[in-house]
C-alpha cells in the first residue's frame, strides 16, 4: 500500500496535477480549435506534433534517467500545446519537435522536473527558438481559413505598424501609416499572428472555464489591467494593444504557470503588474515589436525575489521588531 | 603518498584534473573561444604555450621568489609570456588574431594558468612542472575543443570550417551567441560528471570486490 | 628591512628580464605587423578596385562622410576609385568599401569593419558574396528592391549597405567630373514626359534653352523646355514637363555645368527631391509646396525657380492662364481677413506703426476692422494682416509680404492655416505658448508675427471704443 505522510494541515482536495492540467488543456481546445480554422493544417500539424514531441521527450529522459514515467500528469501535454500554439503556422516540422524537447528535457527536467521550474518551459523554449531561427519564427501569413493555399507572408499588425512608424519617420511623411485591422477583425482573429495568439474571443472563452472551474489565479486580471493601463499611460490605445500581439494569450496561459510564479496573492499580483509594464515598455521602445516573451521570462526571474518580500507568516512566528 | 610520475602528472591534467571539465577554471576564455573549432585550438595552444612557459620559469625561480611577492612574480612572468604569445600571433597568423581578438591578453587572467603556477609549479621540479603544463594545456585544449565542434556543428553545420552537414540543415543561431556558450558548457560538464561518477562507482565496486 | 630589500632586488631582477625578451620579441616582430596592419587596411581597398590599377593614390580631400578614399593609378592616370563609409547598421557601425572604374560602374564592393555588430545569420550577410556580388558592373545609383536584393529579414542591415554605396559612389563620380545621373540614358526632355512617344521642337523664348512638344498619336500630351539657372558652384540646367492641364509631369536637373555641392546642392538632382514637383502646378513654392534640401538652401531656391520660370513659359506654350505671383493671396489680405458680415470694405486712417487700416461695413455701420503690420521677422520683414470684429475677436490673419524671407519649412510655416488658422475667433493679447502654439524650431518667426497681431489688434481695439 502506498502510505503518504505530510504535515498538518490535512486537506482532501479534489485537485491534483493531472485534474489541473486537464482543466488547462480543455479551456486551450476553443483556441486550437480556432487556429486550426483560421489557419489550416499547417497549424494543426505544428501543434499535434509539439504535443507527440513533449509527451515523447519526458517518457525518454524519465526512463533513461530510471524515473517513473509521469506522463499521464498531462503536464508535458500542457507544455506541448502551449509551445504549439505559440509558434507561426508556417512553422517547418522540426521547429516543434525541437522546441519541446528542450522546454521539457533542459527548461522543466534539467532543473528538477515538474514544481521545479524556474521559468515557464513553453516561453522558454520559444524564446530560445526565436533566438536560434529569427526569421522561421517570424515568418507569418494571413489566414486561410482551412483552405490551405499556398500562403503570402504578411507582416502581424504589430510588427507592420512598427516598421510603418520607422518608415515615416526617416521619409518626408511620404509613406502612409499603417492601418490596423478594425477592432472586430482584432477580436475574431482575422489577422497573421501565431496560432493561439490571433483568436482574442477563444482565448477568453478558455478564461471564462478556467474561472469556472476555480483554477486561475489573479494573474491574467492585474496583467491585462496593468498593460492597458501603461498602454495608456504612454500614449497608446489600450484597446488595440490588448488586442494585437500575444498579451491575451500571454496572461491567460502563459504567465499562469504554477511553479514560475509567485505563490502569495500579494506577490502574484505585484508579478502581473511587473510583466505588464515591461510589455509596454518593451514594445514602445525595443527593436522587438512583441514584447510578451520576454516580459514574461523577466517575471518568473523575478519572481522568487516577490517571493521572499511578500512571505506569509507562518503560524506561530513573530516578527522581529513586534 | 603515491609517487608522482612524470606520465601520471602528464595524463592528471588531461582527465583526473581537467581544467575545464573538473576543476572548472578558464570559463570565461572558454564561452569566448568555442564559438568554432578552429579558434577553440588556437586558443587552447596559444594558453598551452604560456602555461608550459610559465610553469617551466615558475618552477625554475621557485628558491629565488620571494615568498611574500610570489604573487605580483608569477603575474610578471605569465604577463610576459603572454605579451610574446600575442606579438607572435599578431605578426605571423593574423586570421588567429582577429578571431580571438581580446583574448588573447585575457591569457593573463585565465585562472588556469596562476593556479597551476601557485599549486604546482612553485613546488615541483621543472621536468614535473613541464608535464603538468602539458598535460593541463592539452586537457584544456581538448576539452574546448569537443565543446567547440558541437557547437560550431550545431551553430553552422560546419566543422573547421569545413560543411559537414547537409544543406536542408537551418543552423541553431543561438548556440553560436553567449546563452547557447553557457547550455553547451553545462551539458558537457553534465555529461563528464556523469561519466567521472559512473567510474567512481565501477571502480569502488571492483576495489570492494578485490 | 633586510627582508624586503631581498624582495625588491629579486622582483626587480625579474622584471629587467622580462622586460628584456620583451624588447627583443618585439625587434623581431615588429615589422610583420607592420605590414599586416598596412595590408589589413588595403586589404579591403584591394579587394574593390578595379583590376586594371598597378598603383595607389590617397586622396586628400574627401567629403562629408567619406573616411578614406583612394585612386587606382595605372600609367600616371587614375583608371579607378574605392572609398570607404561608415554607417549605423541595425546592430552597430558597418564600414562599406566600394570600388569604382574610369566609367562610373561599380567594381566591387567589400562590407565589414572592426566594430561589425550585425546579427549573425542575418544581417551579417551582407558581408558574403551572394549579397556583394550584386552591386558588380552596376551603375549608382542603386536601389534596394530593384537592382538589389536585400537580405531577407535583414532589412536596416541591407538597407544600410546600399545607402553607403550610393553615398560613396556619388563621392566618386564627383571625382570622376560624371553628374550623378538617374538611370536613364534618355534625354531629358523625353524623361520628364513620360506620355509622349513622339517629339517635336518648339518655339523658345527668351530665357528658354529649350522647348520640345510631346506628341502620341499625332495629338500633343505636353511640353517640356529647358531654362538654366544659377545654382550655388554653378549653372544649373532644369527642365521641367508640363501636361495640357497645366500639371507639372516631371522635372530633370543637371546640364554638364553642374557643380552643386556634392551630399547637399547635387541632391536636386535626385528623385527624392525632383519627384515633389510631380503633380502639382505652378508656380510652386520652396517651402510649402516643395521641401527643401537641408543644408542646401540656394541650390534649392534655384531649383524652384527655374521650375516656375519654365513654367510659365510652358503655360503660355498650352494656352493656359499663367496664374498671379501668390497664389495664396487671390484675394486682399485686408480683405480675407475681414468679418464676413461686412458688405463694402473702405480704407481708413492708420496710425504709427500701422501700414494700413481698413473698416468693413454693412448698411453703412461698421461691422469690423482689418489692419496690416510689419514687423521683423527671422529672415527679413513680416507682414501681418489682422481682422476683427466688434466684440474684439480676431477675425482671421494673414502673413506674408513681398520680401517674406522667413526660412523654407520652418519658419515659412507661419504663413499656413494651421499657425495662423489658431488666432481665429480669440481675443488679443494673444500669447505665444498658452494661446498659440509656435512653430517648432521657428520660434523667432512665431514670435514675430504674435508680436504683430497683438499690435494690430491693439490699435484696433482703439478704434472699437
Amino acid at each position: 500500500m502506498n502510505l503518504r505522510i505530510s504535515p498538518a494541515p490535512h486537506i482532501r482536495s479534489a485537485v491534483s496535477t493531472r485534474s489541473l492540467m486537464l482543466d488547462v488543456v480543455i479551456a486551450l481546445i476553443p483556441t486550437t480549435a480556432a487556429g486550426i480554422y483560421f489557419f489550416g493544417l499547417n497549424a494543426a500539424v505544428t501543434v499535434a506534433l509539439s504535443v507527440a514531441a513533449a509527451v515523447i521527450s519526458e517518457y525518454l529522459y524519465q526512463k533513461i534517467r530510471k524515473q517513473e514515467p509521469r506522463i499521464n500528469d498531462l503536464s508535458a501535454v500542457v507544455t506541448g500545446l502551449i509551445l504549439g500554439l505559440n509558434l507561426p503556422p508556417s512553422a517547418p516540422w522540426w521547429l516543434p519537435v525541437v522546441g519541446s524537447a528542450i522546454a521539457i528535457v533542459i527548461v522543466k527536467q534539467l532543473f528538477g522536473g515538474i514544481g521545479d521550474n524556474f521559468l515557464n518551459p513553453a516561453m522558454a523554449a520559444r524564446g530560445i527558438l526565436l533566438a536560434s531561427w529569427s526569421l522561421r519564427m517570424t515568418t507569418f501569413y494571413a489566414p486561410t481559413y482551412f483552405k490551405n493555399v499556398d500562403a503570402v507572408t504578411t507582416a502581424t499588425p504589430l510588427s507592420a505598424a512598427a516598421s510603418a512608424a520607422e518608415a515615416t519617420s526617416s521619409a518626408t511623411g511620404a509613406a502612409p501609416a499603417y492601418q490596423m485591422p478594425s477592432l472586430t477583425d482584432l477580436f475574431l482573429g482575422n489577422m497573421p499572428g501565431s496560432i493561439g495568439e490571433v483568436c482574442k474571443a477563444a482565448i477568453l472563452l478558455g478564461l471564462i472555464y478556467l474561472v469556472i472551474r476555480k483554477v486561475i489565479t489573479v494573474i491574467p486580471f492585474v496583467m491585462m489591467i496593468s498593460f492597458a493601463l501603461f498602454t495608456w499611460i504612454f500614449g497608446g490605445d489600450p484597446l488595440t494593444g490588448l488586442l494585437t500581439g500575444g498579451v491575451m494569450f500571454g496572461a491567460v496561459f502563459m504567465a499562469t504557470d504554477y511553479s514560475s510564479s509567485p505563490m502569495t496573492i500579494k506577490g502574484q499580483m505585484i508579478y502581473a503588474a511587473i510583466i505588464g509594464f515591461i510589455i509596454v515598455i518593451l514594445r514602445k521602445y525595443g527593436s522587438y515589436p512583441e514584447g510578451v516573451t520576454y516580459a514574461i521570462l523577466l517575471g518568473n526571474i523575478a519572481a522568487p525575489l516577490i517571493d521572499k518580500y511578500s512571505k506569509l507568516r507562518v503560524y506561530g512566528e513573530v516578527k522581529p521588531n513586534a | 603518498m603515491k609517487e608522482k610520475s612524470l606520465g601520471g602528472v602528464f595524463l592528471n591534467g588531461i582527465v583526473n584534473e581537467n581544467p575545464t571539465l573538473r576543476l572548472v577554471l578558464g570559463v570565461c576564455p572558454t564561452l569566448a573561444s568555442t564559438t568554432s573549432a578552429v579558434n577553440a585550438v588556437g586558443m587552447g595552444a596559444a594558453a598551452t604555450f604560456v602555461l608550459v612557459g610559465s610553469n617551466l620559469v615558475i618552477s625554475l625561480l621557485r628558491k629565488f621568489i620571494p615568498d611574500g611577492v610570489r604573487i605580483p612574480s608569477f603575474i610578471v612572468v605569465i604577463c610576459t609570456f603572454v605579451t610574446i604569445v600575442e606579438m607572435l600571433i599578431k605578426a605571423f597568423v593574423p586570421t588567429l588574431y582577429e578571431s580571438l581578438g581580446v583574448f588573447i591578453p585575457l591569457i593573463v587572467v585565465n585562472c588556469i594558468i596562476l593556479a597551476r603556477a601557485e599549486a604546482f609549479a612553485s613546488k615541483n621540479g621543472p621536468a614535473f612542472s613541464f608535464a603538468d603544463g602539458i598535460g593541463m594545456g592539452a586537457g584544456f585544449t581538448l576539452a574546448i575543443t569537443v565543446i567547440a565542434a558541437i557547437r560550431e556543428i550545431i551553430s553552422a553545420g560546419t566543422l573547421f570550417g569545413f560543411h559537414i552537414l547537409p544543406e536542408a540543415f537551418e543552423p541553431m543561431q543561438m548556440i553560436g551567441m553567449a546563452p547557447g556558450g553557457f547550455i553547451t558548457l553545462g551539458l558537457v560538464l553534465g555529461v563528464a560528471n556523469f561519466l567521472t561518477s559512473r567510474a567512481k562507482k565501477k571502480k569502488s565496486l571492483k576495489g570492494s570486490a578485490a | 628591512m633586510r627582508k624586503a630589500w631581498d624582495m625588491i632586488w629579486r622582483l626587480t631582477l625579474i622584471c629587467i628580464v622580462a622586460g628584456l625578451s620583451l624588447g627583443v620579441t618585439n625587434e623581431f616582430t615588429k615589422e610583420p605587423i607592420a605590414k599586416q596592419n598596412m595590408m589589413k587596411e588595403n586589404a579591403a581597398f584591394l579587394a574593390v578596385m578595379t583590376p586594371d590599377a598597378a598603383d595607389f593614390n590617397e586622396i586628400t580631400e574627401l567629403a562629408e562622410g567619406i573616411d578614406k578614399a583612394v585612386a587606382g593609378m595605372k600609367d600616371g592616370q587614375a583608371v579607378g576609385y574605392a572609398a570607404q563609409v561608415t554607417v549605423q547598421g541595425y546592430g552597430g557601425p558597418i564600414q562599406v568599401v566600394t570600388g569604382m572604374d574610369a566609367n562610373g560602374v561599380i567594381t566591387g564592393i567589400s562590407v565589414g569593419g572592426p566594430d561589425f555588430k550585425e546579427t549573425s545569420g542575418l544581417g551579417s550577410k551582407t558581408k558574403e558574396p551572394e549579397f556583394t556580388d550584386q552591386f558588380k558592373s552596376k551603375a549608382a545609383p542603386v536601389k534596394l528592391g530593384t537592382d538589389i536584393q536585400g537580405i531577407s529579414g535583414a532589412t536596416i542591415s541591407s538597407a544600410a549597405v546600399v545607402s553607403a554605396v550610393n553615398k560613396a559612389c556619388e563621392f566618386m563620380s564627383g571625382l570622376l567630373g560624371i553628374a550623378v545621373e538617374t538611370p536613364a540614358e534618355i534625354e531629358a526632355y523625353k524623361a520628364v514626359l513620360p506620355g509622349a512617344v513622339d517629339f517635336e521642337e518648339a518655339e523658345t523664348a527668351e530665357g528658354v534653352d529649350l522647348a520640345f512638344a510631346g506628341k502620341k498619336d499625332g495629338a500633343a500630351v505636353g511640353y517640356s523646355a529647358q531654362v538654366t539657372v544659377q545654382g550655388y558652384g554653378g549653372p544649373v540646367e532644369v527642365t521641367v514637363g508640363m501636361d495640357m492641364t497645366g500639371s507639372i509631369t516631371g522635372v530633370s536637373i543637371g546640364g554638364p555645368g553642374f557643380n552643386e555641392t556634392a551630399g547637399l546642392g547635387a541632391k536636386i538632382q535626385e528623385p527624392a527631391f525632383t519627384d515633389q514637383f510631380k503633380a502639382k502646378t505652378a508656380p510652386v513654392a520652396l517651402g510649402t509646396d516643395i521641401d527643401a534640401i537641408t543644408g542646401a538652401t540656394v541650390s534649392s531656391t534655384a531649383a524652384v525657380t527655374g521650375v516656375n520660370t519654365a513654367c510659365k513659359f510652358l503655360a503660355g506654350l498650352i494656352g493656359l492662364e499663367t496664374q498671379p505671383e501668390e497664389p495664396e493671396v487671390q484675394v486682399e489680405p485686408h480683405v480675407a481677413v475681414m468679418t464676413p458680415d461686412a458688405a463694402e470694405i473702405e480704407e481708413i486712417e492708420a496710425a504709427e506703426g500701422i501700414d494700413k487700416a481698413f473698416a468693413g461695413k454693412k448698411d453703412g455701420a461698421v461691422v469690423g476692422y482689418a489692419a496690416q503690420v510689419t514687423v521683423a521677422g527671422y529672415g527679413g520683414p513680416v507682414e501681418v494682416t489682422v481682422g476683427i470684429d466688434l466684440t474684439g475677436a480676431i477675425t482671421g490673419i494673414v502673413v506674408g509680404g513681398d520680401q517674406f524671407a522667413e526660412t523654407p519649412g520652418l519658419g515659412a510655416k507661419v504663413k499656413e492655416p494651421g499657425f495662423t488658422e489658431q488666432f481665429k475667433t480669440k481675443v488679443a493679447p494673444v500669447s505665444l505658448g498658452s494661446d498659440i502654439d509656435a512653430v517648432t524650431s521657428a520660434t523667432v518667426s512665431s514670435t514675430a508675427v504674435v508680436k504683430a497681431v497683438n499690435a494690430a489688434c491693439e490699435f484696433m481695439a482703439g478704434l472699437i471704443d
